[in-house]
């Protein structure tokens, strides 16, 4: 039983580490897109009256996904700092398991749910905007090459249309990555269910006393 | 180990860590535990009969029982079904 359960734990703990990891990759690309974004817009703010007001708005949409970018990288370190520390102990671990230790992970690995819970429920949150932000981008890409094309010059709808795909594939990894941190939250709120269950179990028996 | 734990998942860390006689302040440092609940948790344990008193010249050990080690391997089997039971979760 020892053995199967420990090769389940270290499967499902190397998947929520990747996709943790992966998180915090898009929060980074979203940071980038922003800030070149801000980059971009102040540096059109030359122009005339009408195309300036367009490009404060967008400098200042900009701001907003820098920082949700930022957000979105912090929060992903601060759930992956803890997970790292447990990964790692396993990774380095040369002697067998015993059940102590492998409960002890468990344990950890819990508590870290318990602890991080609204956190991965918000991950979840602004990791499926960021994916819909990208999707939508994509889309725009996609349109803007077909709008601006004329006969003839393939470069201007080539363009776009690979901006475009880039945008939509971000957007639909971000998305499948919210389909499984939510899987993962599943799995794990039936486990928490499940102990409190149990522990009507250990209540009974921390009830014996033993003089 | 920090975090959120359950009373039950202390205990179970107290018990393991005392497998061999411990001192209350290497317990507390261990189980992260600050001194007043520590106090508390290893009280109910030496009153249940889970941990044991011994003196070691000024200084007081505890060490977990027989019946700590019953309650060690009801709560491991308890966690690791966890891993049986549910379907777990992967890419």
């Amino acid at each position: 039983m020892k053995e199967n359960t420990l090769r389940q734990f270290k499967a499902e703990f190397t998947s929520f580490f990747v996709i943790v990891l992966l998180n915090m990759a898009f929060g980074a690309l979203v940071m980038a897109f922003g800030m070149q974004f801000i980059v971009s817009s102040v540096l059109g703010l030359t122009g005339e009256q009408p195309f300036m007001v367009i490009r404060i708005l967008m400098a200042a949409i900009s701001m907003v996904c820098f920082g949700l970018g930022l957000t979105w990288v912090l929060t992903s370190a601060k759930v992956l700092k803890r997970i790292t520390r447990i990964r790692r102990e396993y990774r380095n671990r040369k002697e067998p398991v015993s059940d102590e230790i492998l409960t002890g992970w468990i344990v950890r690995t819990m508590s870290h749910y318990r602890e991080n819970k609204k956190i991965i429920s918000w991950m979840t949150r602004i990791s499926s905007i960021g994916g819909c932000i990208f999707l939508v981008f994509g889309i725009f890409n996609v349109f803007q090459g077909f709008s601006t094309w004329t006969p003839g010059d393939i470069t201007t709808l080539i363009l776009p249309i690979i901006a475009g795909a880039i945008n939509m594939a971000i957007g639909l990894v971000s998305l499948r990555i919210t389909l499984y941190f939510r899987r993962y939250s599943v799995v794990w709120d039936r486990r928490l269910d499940e102990v409190s269950r149990s522990e009507q179990l250990l209540v009974s028996t921390m009830e014996k006393s033993y003089p | 180990m920090t975090g959120r734990r359950t009373l039950y998942e202390i205990y179970w860390e107290i018990l393991v860590f005392c497998k061999s006689p411990k001192a209350f302040t290497a317990i507390i440092n261990r189980c992260d535990l600050n001194s007043k609940t520590g106090q508390e948790y290893i009280e109910f344990l030496v009153q249940k009969g889970y941990l044991s008193v011994q003196k070691d010249g000024d200084r007081t050990l505890y060490v977990a029982t027989g019946h700590a080690h019953e309650y060690i391997a009801l709560f491991s089997d308890l966690y690791q079904k966890l891993f049986d039971k549910i379907p777990g979760f992967r890419l």
